[in-house]
C-alpha cells in the first residue's frame, strides 16, 4: 500500500504538467461532445485520437484518452435524456427515466442527476483501479466460459424489468434481439448464418449501428411528424435552477453505492461492457426501492443507477487491462493499442518500468471524472439542451446528419448506413405498434454472449453438462439469477396473502 | 467520415510543406490511402502506421492510413483489389488471414487481384501455456493428447482464422487430436489460459513471449524455422521433433495493374522503409519481427502461401 502511494505522488507531478492539464481538459469537452451526438462514441473517439497520438508524449496521449473515456460516458446522457436517444450505448437505461422526466420539464434536473452520478462512478472507479487493481484482476482470471455464460443468464433475467405494458410484446422483442444476435459468422463451426452470401454481415452487426438505427431513426421520424412545434422554453432546460443538496446526498447515496460496486466488478470482466452494468443497476435499484412501480416515469433514481454504473465501467476495465494485458471493454483494448503504440507493454512489467505512466493514468482518470463534474453541466446547459429551442421540425435534419457521420465512422463503410436506415424503419413500426426497444438490445447485447460462452464451457467439458453447476462462482450467479426472477413471485404472493388476511376484517 | 476529413486536411498540409512540391504529373501528386482491414489499434494497424511515416519520407507524398474493419479483413482486400490501379489506394495484407479468407465462401478477389510491393514483417506463432501447467514441453502435450484424444484444450481465434491452421498443421505433425476452443478476440484467450480455463493458447511470439518474460506463461515452442533472438531458449516445433512453421506476416500491395514507374517508385519505398535504422529500432521496441521480400519474392511468397493452404482446405476443410 505504502508502494502504491509513493508511486501515485511521484506520478502526480507528471500529471499536473500544463500540457496535460490542458490536455485532459480539452479531452473531457470533447469526449462529452462526442458522447452526446448519437453514433459517436468512446470508441471511435478514441480510434480517431491514437494515429494523432504518434508524435505526442505518453502521458499526455493517456490523459486525452482518458479524457474522452470519461467524458463520452457520460456525454450519452445528454441526449438520452433531452430526446430520448441514446448518445452511447450505454445510455440507452438513462432513457428509461432521464426522457420521462424531461416530459415532466425537469430536463435540467435529470441532466444534473446525470452528470453527479456519472462523476462519481468514475471517481469511485478510479479509487479502485489505484488501490485494488492488482488483487480485483484475479477477479478477472476465475471468470471461463461457464461463469460468463451464467453472467449472460443473469443479465437477460433483468429482461422482466424492461418489458413495459405488454409483456407479449416485451418478449417479441426479446426476441427479436437475440435472432439479430446470431447473424454473422459461428465462431465455432465458421458457418455464416443469416449473411445472405453479403460479405459485409459475416462479421455481425455493430451494436453502435442497430442502436442508431433502433432509438435515434423513430424519434427523428416522430419529430418530423409534428410539424410545427414550437421548441422546448429556455426556462426548462436551466441547469442551475436544478438545485441538488444535502438532501440529494441522503436520497441518492444507495443507489450510487449499488451501481459503483457493480459497475466496477461488470468492468473487470471483459465481454460486459457498460451497458450491461447499466442494465443491471437499474434492475437492482429498481428492485431495492419502496415505489418499483415509480421507475419508468421519470424516476430520478433510475437516472443516477444508470449512469453511476456506467462511468463506474470506466477504470475498471482498465484494470485488468494494465495488470494482465486484458481489456475489459472495447475501449480499453482501444488504450492497449494505445499504449503498444508508445511502446509500453502492458502487464506487470508496465508496474515495475512505467510506474510513472501507469498511476498517472490512474490519477487521469481520476482527474477527468471529476472534470466531468464541471464541464458537464456547462456542455450540456449551454450547448445541446440550447438546440431543443429550435423548432422540431429543424432539429430532426440535424440530427439525421450527425447519425450518418456516426455511423459511417464505425467502420468507414457505406453498407453500415443502409443497415441503420433498415433498423430505423424497424424501430419506428415497434415505436408505432408500443413494442418496447429495451428489451430487444438487452437480446441483442446478451444472447450472443450467452450462446458463444455456453458452447466453449461444453466445448471444454467436452459435452459434460454438469460443469455448468459444479463451478463455486457459477453457483453464485446462479442463486442470484433465482433470486432475481423469483422475486416478483414472492412479492405478490406476500400482497395476495395480505388481502387475504386484510378482506375479512373489513367485511 | 471525420477521419477522411481529418486525413484530408493534414495531407494538405503536408503538401504545402512541401513546398513548390513535384511537377504536376508525377507520382505522387495527391495523399495516397493505405487500408488496413483491421481496427485502429491493433496488430496490422500498428505496423501500417509505424510504416507510415518512413514511406512518406521516401515517396515524398503523404500517405493516410484508413481502417476499413469487417468480415476478418475481407472487406477492405475486396475493396482495394476492385481499386482503379492507379498507386493511390494500397492494402496492408496480413498473412495468411487474407487467403483463407477465400475458401468455403464466395470470392470477391483473389491472389492475381495484387501487384506485391513489399513483405515488411513476419512473425512465428507460438504454443503457450500457464506458468504452472503440467505440459513443460511440446511432447508432454502431445503424450497427454495421445493417451486421451480431445482432452487437450487450445484457445485462440474462430474456425478457419490463422491461430487455428496452426493448431491444425501442429495436430497433423504430431498426429494427436485437440479440442480447438475458438474465443473472440486476443483478450479472451488469454484470460482463458492465464485463468486457466484452458490448457493452452495459440499465438504470436511477440504475443506470448513477454507473457514467459513476466512469469506469467511458458512458452512450449515457436512455428518457425529458427530460434527467435528476443527469446533464444524457447525451441522452435521442429527442434522438438514436430517439423511445423506457421507465421503471421504483413506486407504493402496494390491492385494488380500498377504503372510501371508508379510501382516502382512504392517498391523503392517499402525497401528504403525496411532498411532504415529508426524503423528498425522502432520494430524491435515493439517486437515485431522485421522480414523483407522484394516484388518478385513477395509475389512468390504470396502464392506459395495460397497453395498450401489450399492443399490443406482439400485435404481436410476447417469449416
Amino acid at each position: 500500500m505504502e508502494e502504491v502511494l509513493f508511486a501515485l505522488w511521484h506520478a502526480l507531478f507528471a500529471v499536473l504538467s500544463w500540457q496535460n492539464i490542458l490536455a485532459m481538459v480539452f479531452a473531457t469537452f470533447c469526449g462529452v461532445v462526442i458522447g452526446a451526438l448519437p453514433g459517436l462514441s468512446a470508441t471511435i473517439g478514441i480510434a480517431v485520437l491514437i494515429p494523432l497520438t504518434f508524435g505526442m508524449d505518453p502521458m499526455v496521449a493517456l490523459g486525452m484518452m482518458a479524457g474522452i473515456y470519461n467524458g463520452s460516458m457520460y456525454g450519452g446522457a445528454i441526449p438520452a435524456v433531452l430526446l430520448r436517444i441514446p448518445g452511447t450505448p450505454s445510455a440507452i437505461v438513462t432513457t428509461f427515466d432521464g426522457f420521462p422526466m424531461s416530459q415532466q420539464g425537469k430536463s435540467g434536473a435529470a441532466l444534473r442527476i446525470a452528470c453527479i452520478s456519472s462523476a462519481i462512478g468514475g471517481m469511485v472507479s478510479a479509487v479502485a483501479l489505484m488501490t485494488l487493481a492488482p488483487p480485483l484482476s484475479l477477479v478477472t482470471l476465475a471468470f471461463g466460459p461457464t461463469e460468463y455464460f451464467w453472467v449472460a443468464v443473469f443479465g437477460l433475467a433483468s429482461v422482466s424489468v424492461l418489458l413495459g405494458r405488454d409483456p407479449v410484446k416485451g418478449m417479441l422483442s426479446a426476441t427479436f434481439g437475440l435472432l439479430v444476435g446470431t447473424l454473422g459468422t459461428d465462431l465455432v463451426t465458421g458457418y455464416e448464418r443469416y449473411t445472405f452470401g453479403i460479405l459485409e454481415l459475416t462479421s455481425g452487426l455493430h451494436i453502435v449501428i442497430v442502436l442508431v438505427g433502433l432509438y435515434a431513426m423513430p424519434r427523428v421520424l416522430i419529430m418530423a411528424e409534428d410539424r410545427i412545434r414550437e421548441g422546448v422554453s429556455a426556462a426548462a432546460l436551466k441547469f442551475s435552477g436544478a438545485k441538488l443538496g444535502y438532501s440529494a446526498v441522503r436520497r441518492f447515496w444507495k443507489p450510487w453505492t449499488r451501481a459503483s460496486i457493480i459497475g466496477i466488478i461488470v468492468g473487470i470482466l471483459p465481454g460486459a461492457g457498460g451497458n450491461i452494468a447499466a442494465f443491471i443497476s437499474y434492475n437492482e435499484t429498481k428492485r431495492a426501492s419502496k415505489d418499483p412501480d415509480s421507475f419508468g416515469k421519470g424516476n430520478p433514481e433510475g437516472v443516477a443507477a444508470a449512469e453511476c454504473a456506467n462511468n463506474a465501467d470506466n477504470a475498471a476495465a482498465m484494470i485488468p487491462a494494465l495488470t494482465l494485458g486484458v481489456p475489459g471493454n472495447s475501449i480499453a483494448a482501444l488504450i492497449l493499442g494505445g499504449l503498444l503504440v508508445h511502446g509500453l507493454q502492458p502487464g506487470p512489467a508496465l508496474f515495475r518500468e512505467n510506474a510513472d505512466i501507469v498511476y498517472g493514468f490512474m490519477i487521469q482518470m481520476f482527474i477527468t471524472s471529476v472534470l466531468v463534474f464541471i464541464f458537464g453541466g456547462l456542455v450540456a446547459s449551454r450547448i445541446f439542451a440550447q438546440a431543443l429551442r429550435l423548432p422540431q421540425v429543424m432539429l430532426a435534419p440535424l440530427i439525421v446528419g450527425l447519425m450518418i457521420v456516426g455511423v459511417y465512422s464505425v467502420n468507414n463503410s457505406m453498407f453500415d448506413l443502409y443497415v441503420m436506415m433498415i433498423f430505423g424503419l424497424i424501430g419506428y413500426a415497434m415505436e408505432k405498434l408500443d413494442f418496447p426497444l429495451a428489451p430487444a438490445v438487452l437480446g441483442l447485447i446478451l444472447g450472443n454472449m450467452a450462446e458463444i460462452n455456453l458452447r466453449l464451457a461444453l466445448l471444454i467439458a467436452r459435452g459434460d453438462m454438469s460443469v455448468l453447476f459444479t463451478r463455486p462462482i457459477s453457483q453464485v450467479i446462479i442463486a442470484l439469477t433465482v433470486i432475481v426472477l423469483l422475486y416478483p413471485v414472492y412479492t405478490s404472493w406476500k400482497d395476495r396473502r395480505k388481502g387475504v388476511f386484510a378482506r375479512p376484517l373489513e367485511d | 467520415m471525420l477521419k477522411r476529413l481529418l486525413a484530408a486536411v493534414v495531407a494538405t498540409g503536408a503538401i504545402w510543406a512541401i513546398g513548390a512540391g513535384p511537377a504536376a504529373a508525377e507520382y505522387p501528386e495527391r495523399p495516397i490511402q493505405i487500408l488496413v482491414g483491421f481496427p485502429a489499434g491493433g496488430n496490422v494497424d500498428i505496423a501500417a502506421r509505424q510504416a507510415q511515416p518512413f514511406m512518406e519520407k521516401y515517396l515524398g507524398g503523404s500517405i493516410a492510413v484508413v481502417n476499413k474493419p469487417g468480415a476478418g479483413g475481407a472487406l477492405a482486400y475486396a475493396e482495394v483489389a476492385n481499386a482503379k490501379p492507379d498507386g493511390y489506394t494500397l492494402i496492408m495484407l496480413s498473412f495468411p488471414g487474407n487467403w483463407t479468407q477465400l475458401f468455403g465462401t464466395e470470392q470477391r478477389y483473389s491472389v492475381d487481384s495484387y501487384d506485391y510491393i513489399g513483405l515488411l514483417t513476419d512473425e512465428p506463432f507460438s504454443i503457450f501455456v500457464h506458468a504452472d501447467s503440467r505440459f513443460k514441453t511440446l511432447k508432454d502435450m502431445v503424450e497427454a493428447s495421445k493417451a486421451d484424444p480431445g482432452s487437450v484444450t487450445l484457445a485462440g481465434a474462430g474456425a478457419g482464422s490463422s491461430p487455428h491452421l496452426g493448431a491444425l498443421a501442429f495436430q497433423k505433425a504430431a498426429g494427436i487430436e485437440v479440442t480447438w476452443v475458438p474465443m473472440q478476440g486476443s483478450a479472451n484467450m488469454r484470460t482463458a489460459v492465464l485463468g486457466k480455463h484452458v490448457d493452452g493458447g495459440v499465438t504470436t511470439v511477440s504475443v506470448s513471449v513477454p507473457m514467459q518474460t513476466e512469469g506469467q506463461a511458458r512458452v512450449l515452442g515457436l512455428m518457425a524455422e529458427d530460434r527467435w533472438d528476443e527469446a533464444p531458449d524457447v525451441q522452435t516445433f521442429a527442434e522438438q521433433g514436430y517439423p511445423v512453421e506457421w507465421s503471421a506476416s504483413r506486407g504493402v500491395a496494390g491492385p494488380a495493374g500498377l504503372p510501371e514507374d508508379v510501382k516502382a517508385k512504392l517498391v523503392e519505398a517499402v525497401k528504403k522503409t525496411y532498411e532504415d535504422p529508426e524503423f528498425q529500432a522502432l520494430a524491435k521496441r515493439d517486437k515485431q519481427i522485421l522480414r523483407y521480400l522484394g516484388p518478385d519474392e513477395f509475389e512468390k511468397y504470396a502464392r506459395n502461401q495460397y497453395d498450401m493452404l489450399d492443399g490443406m482446405w482439400k485435404e481436410s476443410p476447417w469449416r
